[in-house]
């Protein structure tokens, strides 16, 4: 699996406006309007979807990172949104510790092989602290890329 | 020290992804012993989420436990009815 293949450089965020869960996720959305790759008319029903997922349990699952996700008629193939916050946002997460890293991602309703896979690949990445650390540090898209591109040849 | 192993099939519905993958640690942190899980020769963390996330673990396939502590029996017991029931 290639997360390049997946992953704009357009669809990488940093430091969006935090509120909470809520706010931060509607603004990755905006973003995502904005760069074309979603509806605008789908913008409430994406959020919903997600929002609900995370109330059955948060994606925040500690280590600094957050997997928000949902599966939906509304999407095409898959859409990968990485969102970095140097400072970190209050995402509610398992060990109650700020959230720099978070990896959203969108599927189409039919495609829930290929959305389990991308999200074990996920989490493959970024379950090396260190490659989050750097992430985190991160201030443009092409070094989000970079770093992303070497992971992933490391665990190759 | 007591050792457990044993070799589990995952029924969850939709394996051991995000939520279920979160009640297997939890569980898992329950016990004094170590925890580790391997899939197809990798091993990783049982204690850590996103180690078992990682392995992307879909219903149906075979995982091991290995599970060392004074209470592995216990552990490895416990970790696999949960694995084992569809529901979580």
């Amino acid at each position: 699996m290639n997360i390049l293949d997946y992953l704009d450089k357009n669809c990488i965020v940093f430091n969006v406006k935090h509120k909470n869960k809520k706010s931060i996720i509607a603004s990755i959305l905006d973003h995502l309007i904005d760069k074309n790759k979603i509806a605008k008319d789908d913008r409430k029903v994406i959020l919903k979807t997600i929002l609900k997922r995370e109330e059955m349990g948060s994606t925040a699952i500690g280590g600094h990172i957050a997997f928000p996700h949902a599966r939906l008629n509304t999407v095409k193939d898959i859409i990968i949104c990485f969102c970095i916050s140097s400072e970190g946002v209050d995402f509610d997460s398992l060990d109650q510790d700020p959230v720099n890293v978070i990896a959203l991602l969108l599927s189409d309703q039919k495609e829930a092989g290929l959305h389990l896979k991308m999200l074990a690949f996920l989490a493959k990445l970024l379950r090396d602290k260190y490659l989050v650390q750097r992430l985190k540090a991160a201030k443009t898209s092409q070094e989000v890329i970079l770093l992303l591109e070497k992971q992933q040849r490391a665990i190759a | 020290m007591a050792r457990a192993e044993e070799q589990v099939t995952v029924n969850k519905p939709h394996g051991l992804h995000a939520r279920p993958a979160t009640i297997f640690v939890q569980l898992a942190n329950k016990f004094q012993s170590s925890v580790k899980v391997e899939k197809d020769g990798e091993v990783v963390d049982g204690k850590s989420i996103i180690a078992i996330l990682s392995l992307g673990v879909n219903k149906g396939m075979p995982i091991r436990l290995i599970v060392e502590g004074d209470d592995a029996d216990e552990a490895v017991a416990d970790l696999k009815r949960f694995l084992e029931n569809e529901n979580d």
